[in-house]
């Protein structure tokens, strides 16, 4: 039993990491709440709807197209929706308001209203020490741990990280030594909105697609980054493995409306502690 | 300058003269109209449901206007319905019915998919004595009770479907004695589950476990994992359809082979399509797999009409036809337009015909008034990823 919630929680917490880590790289680089991030998410799981049913592509070429396309998708809302209001926080986010309504409606009127499955790219399930996983949510977690260190390493080894990184502790020093803020903002809406893709994608397939699916990738989302520390990617890995384990831990011993509350009173707890979250600056 | 005033002098009587015998000719050919007012979310995670709802009824609208319209004393109305979108949330109900009432004056109304938004835009209907036909529901008196007068149920409702399902789950699963429980948290749910758990006892069967989960949820590993620890051989759940499709799916990974049950009518293709061809096995729904050839030629006619119109059919779009049906036969029945001639006539209406068959109304001594559709249902087994039509089934609303 131990085993199967350990399991339940750690795969809670990668699929929370993978929603969480595409908005805290908008957040701390753009510098902005891109309150429309759940529904980049949504997009990039009906791309993979698109050429994996509709046109019959396979399922990871599928993957591949949706997270380029969202992710150039990204670069263009950062340069019209986003950029304009960088310093103006009730215009950001009203524009990012409208941009939920108008994602949701565009694929309400491409799509239609109805749910729409993606099916399994790996059939079957993995039996560990007892505890039993679906080789598809599995998938998710292998791609997702590749995602994060790809991302890791391109932020720490990359002059293009770098400048994220300055951009991201002080905008005006960065654009004062010579860096291109814009551009810098471009880069980070093209990664989020391209790691959003894939968690879309990926967990197309475990769960399913409404057009309404990005609330639950939002609200999830803010409570990880808030958790691990505002635009800190490490941050973000903690609190959703904690936030998992909580899900997977608490549910089977008490119930689900309790392993919510608990995740909300530790969230509220190591704020008091911790205002900064777990891996955030002061 | 005289030719232009001759002009006009001849011209104007003669345009207002066209223009009057064309209105005279219009006001003549066009038949009288019945407004029908329509809540539903329309907008929103709801509008999931809520949208091929009101399709199917502007579609069964347009099928009543081809055969003439609504015949009462001799004159022929033909259907004008008035869409509202209440957003599945109660503030926004109470608008919607409000403006609907009070702008466009109907008389008559369909909707709502939720106990709460039935029990808001009651709030509203009622004092105004205005006859609604609710679409869905899960039972309770938050939906149809002895003071809602002028509200009527027509389509089966999980409290409903629970003794017919237990009674064929001791046949077909005679080994399968105790059942777990997985209902949708909902202002309704702890009325449901005292109903459910009577219906388990009288069917001689134990409960090992109830449980709720939250409507948003997407993840169901924890949760099935709580309810699997109370080892239960069959399992009852209240889901949405892709609600269903998750608990089907995740069910089935985690090893439990026994029998699924919902008691949410729902799409048994939306099922399958979610939950994957190869966990789709056991799991048995109330709703008909419209595109069996086992569904009644009047399913079959507004299966194919459906397609034409919308492109898609299945079950999410046939479920709202009956709710505007019976309305339309009880106004015929009544051969009167006063919504209290109507709601008279209608609770006492012993035959109605229904997309799956003859209704009739009940609930008198269930729900406090006899409001209640009593028609026949539709069960499907999803077994082998195949869909399998189990039967039809009338429920017992006495």
């Amino acid at each position: 039993m131990w085993a199967q919630n350990i399991l339940n929680g750690l795969t809670s917490g990668w699929l929370y990491i993978l929603v969480a880590m595409g908005l805290t790289l908008v957040l701390s680089i753009v510098g902005i709440v891109q309150l429309a991030h759940g529904e980049v998410y949504m997009v990039g799981a009906y791309v993979v709807y698109f050429f994996c049913v509709v046109a019959g592509l396979n399922f990871f070429p599928a993957l591949l197209i949706s997270i380029v396309s969202v992710a150039l998708l990204g670069v263009l809302l950062e340069r019209f929706f986003l950029r304009p209001f960088r310093r103006d926080m009730e215009g950001a986010i009203i524009t990012t308001t409208a941009l939920i309504l108008i994602l949701q409606t565009g694929i309400v009127a491409v799509a239609g209203p109805g749910y729409k499955d993606i099916p399994s790219a790996a059939e079957g399930v993995l039996i560990i020490f007892g505890a039993r996983l679906s080789w598809e949510r599995l998938l998710t977690i292998i791609v997702g741990v590749v995602l994060v260190i790809a991302l890791l390493l391109f932020i720490g080894k990359t002059k293009v990280g770098q400048a994220m990184v300055a951009v991201s502790e002080d905008r005006d020093a960065a654009a004062l030594v010579g860096i291109n803020v814009n551009k810098v903002s471009s880069v980070a809406m093209f990664l989020g909105c391209g790691l959003a893709a894939a968690a879309g994608g990926l967990t197309g397939p475990i769960f399913n697609l409404t057009p309404y699916m990005g609330g639950f990738a939002l609200m999830k989302g803010i409570e990880v980054i808030i958790l691990g520390g505002l635009g800190s990617i490490p941050g973000a890995i903690i609190g959703g493995l904690i936030l998992g384990l909580l899900d997977g831990l608490i549910t089977p011993l008490a119930s689900v409306q309790m392993a919510n509350i608990i995740g909300l009173v530790v969230i509220v707890l190591i704020l008091l502690l911790r205002p900064q979250g777990l891996m955030g600056h002061e | 300058m005289k030719k232009f005033l001759l002009t006009l002098a001849v011209g104007f009587p003669v345009f207002f003269l066209i223009l009057a015998v064309g209105a005279t000719q219009g006001s003549a050919a066009d038949p009288k109209t019945l407004k029908i007012g329509v809540t539903a979310p329309l907008t929103g995670p709801s509008s999931t449901a809520g949208i091929p709802s009101v399709r199917i009824t502007q579609l069964a609208a347009e099928w009543i206007n081809a055969k003439g319209g609504v015949a009462i004393k001799g004159e022929k109305y033909k259907v004008e319905l008035i869409v509202e979108d209440e957003k599945d949330t109660i503030d926004t109900a109470i608008t919607a019915a409000n403006k609907l009432v009070q702008l466009h004056k109907v008389n008559f109304m369909v909707g709502t998919i939720s106990p709460p938004t039935a029990a808001a835009i009651a709030s509203v209907t009622e004092p105004a004595h205005v006859v609604r036909s609710i679409w869905h529901g899960e039972g309770s008196p938050m939906e149809v009770n002895a003071k809602t007068p002028y509200t009527f149920r027509v389509p089966v409702v999980p409290r409903d479907f629970a003794p017919s399902l237990l009674n064929y789950q001791t046949k077909a699963y005679p080994n399968a004695k105790k059942v777990g429980i997985l209902f949708i948290e909902g202002p309704a749910t702890d009325f449901l589950l005292e109903k459910v758990k009577k219906a388990i006892e009288a069917a001689k069967l134990t409960v090992a476990s109830a449980d709720m989960y939250d409507v948003t949820t997407k993840d169901f590993y924890p949760v099935i994992t709580k309810v699997l620890n109370s080892k239960p051989d069959a399992l009852y759940c209240t889901a949405l359809p892709h609600l269903m499709g998750g608990i089907l799916k995740t069910a089935r990974e985690l090893g439990y082979t026994g029998p699924i049950f919902n008691l949410s009518p729902t799409s048994p293709g939306t099922v399958r399509g979610i939950a994957g061809k190869s966990n789709a096995t056991d799991c048995i729904l109330p709703a008909p797999d419209v595109d069996s050839a086992k569904m009644t030629p009047m399913i079959k006619d507004i299966r194919r009409m459906c397609i034409e119109k919308y492109k898609e059919c299945n079950f999410d779009y046939l479920r709202q036809w009956d709710s505007f049906w019976w309305l339309i036969q009880a106004i015929e029945k009544a051969q009167s337009l006063d919504p209290t001639a109507v709601a008279k006539t209608w609770e006492k209406m012993d035959h109605f015909e229904s997309s799956a068959g003859p209704g009739k109304m009940g609930g008198q001594q269930s729900y406090g008034i006899n409001h209640i559709g009593v028609l026949p249902f539709a069960v499907t087994r999803l077994n082998k990823g195949e869909m399998e039509h189990i039967g039809w089934f009338v429920p017992d609303i006495p």
